[in-house]
């Protein structure tokens, strides 16, 4: 095992296709980073006139997410192709059906080749490290658990793209055949969150499966158990499907029985993973979670609630709603229904013309309860009668100040991203090719 | 022995395999030998498991041997592959002998006998085509399998290295390996092979060792490998 993740390693090293990859990602990362750095600090001037602003100026949002943006680019355009190049060069070569026959076992073959292209994915992620390394040094602020949600959330992507890259090339004949349903993969996702954002049509009803959709709730500082069971599951079948498709031996009629049971059992599995509920706010300002005192007051109603909401998913209103009340509910009372009718109905017919619109309806057993509004400090109060529990004791949990930073150049970021990255990846590349 | 039995293969409608039964003896140098198209390659792939068969089966000392199991007995070097491209020689043999579990010293044995001392440092993809060809069959040589199957292992050699190769064959294959070597030069298959199997659109058109199949294609003693395939094939 230990000589097979050798041999990949030096196989991947020695290739152009990773250091392509590090030449074009370095220079991508530092452009949004700079971008990014410029505009936090423009926005940060006013705060230090006026600290009042300054609760608005997160850099978590405000510079480390836009700057990953770039590595999501990266892993989503880039990566794949390194990670198709791992079975499909050995394919092309010979070199795979030579390995086959050695006494290493198939899934051995195949952790050394995944391992090979985790490498690749840290050479990606290199670059947001330097990101944070220069805001770190430039005075900003970084919040560890929170960017180390974000770095678990491109772990979990680098990693279900490497398992459908690796499929898609065991099971193509050539590299640009895995590169189609590979692309269609990654780039579908995109078209999906178009859909999800939008209309209800049956392209909506898939958008979970989009894996943007994975990523999200780790740039926003949430750990989602049932995304990181998703991942796991689909990352596992997908490697089981790799396993029985790259064989060429394996005659066509067990491959398809073999498929067929994996994707049942995954899809089975699938099934399940919404009803893992738990979730970690690892966000600075506690902002997917509401204050302790409220948290233990509403874990006292005692029967679950369900909610009517007659609010398009595309209106300001809904949106606020869903932020600040409706996906902390979901933490806190994971047996919350919410139900949307407005959901379903087209976006032609909703016009205001339904005399519910902007009702929200709130059930805990027999009793009822009904207000327009979507501001937390009037929805509380609401569910705090309706449960018939006091409110709360007021905590006042320390307010977030935000991090305001003006630096006025960002030359040591340009020097290290447009001259020393490309530079240093051109060595490497030249010291790995060099036998 | 190795027995092969009614393994046959189609691609579409192209019978590419038609009910080939064949034995090897046990420490011999089979020739699989026919003209271009006959199903050489095909056969080998079949009997490595590397390619799926409509039907067949393939026994080793009596033991039916799977598909899936056939990487046990059996080691297949394909013809013009340049496997591991980018890696130097050195690295990949090195590679090879080291999952293989050989010594050391066997790899610098085999380094020396097939000439290979000086492309060491070289990228596989470099290799001239001659260099190349010893470079797999070092590969070869390193698998542990009792069975090494090679294709074409003398095309792109010179008089002298094929010289050189033959006795390094029959020595492996004295040892205790049994060999069966895809020809197509039928001068060379007469220098390399004790057991013959000829192939013709698919078809086994003859086994056997030269006297026997001289002896089958009516030919007279000692009137050669090539009297006895224009005959028959």
């Amino acid at each position: 095992m230990r000589s097979a993740i050798q041999l990949e390693l030096r196989s991947l090293l020695a290739s152009r296709s990773l250091w392509i990859l590090s030449l074009l990602t370095g220079p991508l990362v530092g452009f949004s980073f700079i971008q990014a750095f410029s505009l936090y600090g423009e926005a940060s001037k006013p705060a230090l006139v006026t600290p009042q602003l300054a609760a608005g100026l997160d850099p978590f949002d405000g510079v480390i997410i836009p700057a990953y943006g770039a590595i999501y680019l990266a892993l989503t355009l880039l990566f794949p192709f390194v990670a198709i190049r791992v079975i499909s060069t050995d394919k092309d070569s010979g070199a795979l059906r030579l390995l086959f026959q050695t006494p290493l076992r198939s899934s051995a073959l195949l952790a050394a080749k995944a391992t090979a292209v985790l490498f690749a994915w840290l050479l990606v992620e290199l670059p947001g490290l330097l990101v944070l390394l220069i805001w770190r040094l430039s005075g900003g602020h970084i919040f560890a658990p929170e960017t180390l949600c974000l770095l678990l959330g491109q772990f979990l992507y680098g990693v279900i793209v490497t398992a459908i890259s690796l499929f898609a090339a065991a099971a193509a004949e050539s590299a640009s055949t895995a590169a189609l349903p590979a692309l269609a993969c990654t780039l579908g996702s995109w078209v999906l969150d178009f859909a999800s954002a939008g209309e209800s049509s049956w392209l909506a009803k898939i958008s979970w499966l989009s894996l943007t959709a994975v990523l999200r709730p780790f740039e926003q500082g949430l750990v989602v158990w049932r995304v990181v069971g998703g991942i796991a599951i689909a990352t596992a079948g997908l490697f089981a499907l790799t396993l029985l498709w790259w064989h060429p031996g394996r005659p066509l009629g067990p491959k398809l029985r073999g498929t067929a049971t994996v994707v049942v059992s995954c899809a089975a599995l699938l099934v399940l993973a919404p009803h893992v509920t738990g979730s970690v706010d690892l966000t600075e300002d506690q902002r997917h979670s509401f204050s302790p005192a409220v948290r233990t007051e509403l874990q006292q109603i005692p029967e679950p609630l369900r909610i009517t909401v007659y609010l398009a998913p595309e209106d300001p209103r809904m949106m606020d709603f869903n932020r600040s009340i409706l996906a902390k509910l979901r933490r806190t009372l994971p047996r919350t229904q919410i139900i949307n009718p407005e959901a379903e109905r087209p976006a032609m017919f909703k016009t205001g013309q339904d005399p519910n619109y902007g009702r929200v309806i709130y059930e805990s057993g027999p009793r009822r309860a009904e207000s327009t509004s979507t501001s937390p400090e009037e929805v509380l109060p609401l569910l705090w009668n309706l449960a018939g529990l006091p409110p709360p004791a007021a905590d006042d949990p320390a307010a977030y100040r935000g991090y305001p930073l003006v630096v006025n150049s960002s030359r040591a970021a340009e020097l290290a991203f447009y001259a020393l990255w490309p530079a240093l990846s051109l060595v490497c590349w030249l010291l790995f090719s060099w036998r | 022995m190795l027995s092969v039995q009614t393994l046959s293969k189609n691609f579409g409608t192209l019978r590419a395999l038609d009910r080939i039964s064949l034995d090897v003896p046990r420490n011999t140098i089979a020739g699989i030998i026919g003209p271009n198209g006959a199903g050489k390659t095909t056969l080998l792939l079949g009997m490595a498991g590397l390619l799926p068969m409509d039907s067949g089966r393939l026994y080793w000392e009596d033991h039916l041997i799977p598909g899936r199991t056939r990487s046990q007995v059996l080691f297949y070097v394909e013809d013009a592959i340049r496997p591991h491209a980018q890696l130097s020689a050195e690295f990949v043999l090195r590679f090879y002998a080291s999952v293989f579990g050989r010594e050391r010293t066997l790899a610098e044995t085999i380094i020396d006998r097939l000439q290979l001392r000086d492309f060491m440092r070289a990228r596989v993809s470099e290799l001239s085509k001659g260099t190349a060809k010893r470079f797999l069959i070092a590969l070869g040589l390193l698998s542990t399998q009792p069975i090494l199957m090679l294709d074409e292992p003398f095309d792109g050699l010179d008089l002298k290295q094929m010289l050189e190769v033959v006795p390094l064959l029959r020595e492996i294959s004295s040892a205790g390996r049994t060999l069966v070597l895809s020809i197509h030069q039928l001068r060379d298959a007469e220098r390399a092979c004790e057991q013959f199997i000829l192939l013709r659109d698919g078809k086994l058109a003859g086994q056997g060792t030269l006297s026997e199949l001289e002896t089958r294609a009516g030919c007279e003693p000692g009137s050669g490998l090539e009297e006895v395939f224009l005959r028959l094939v």
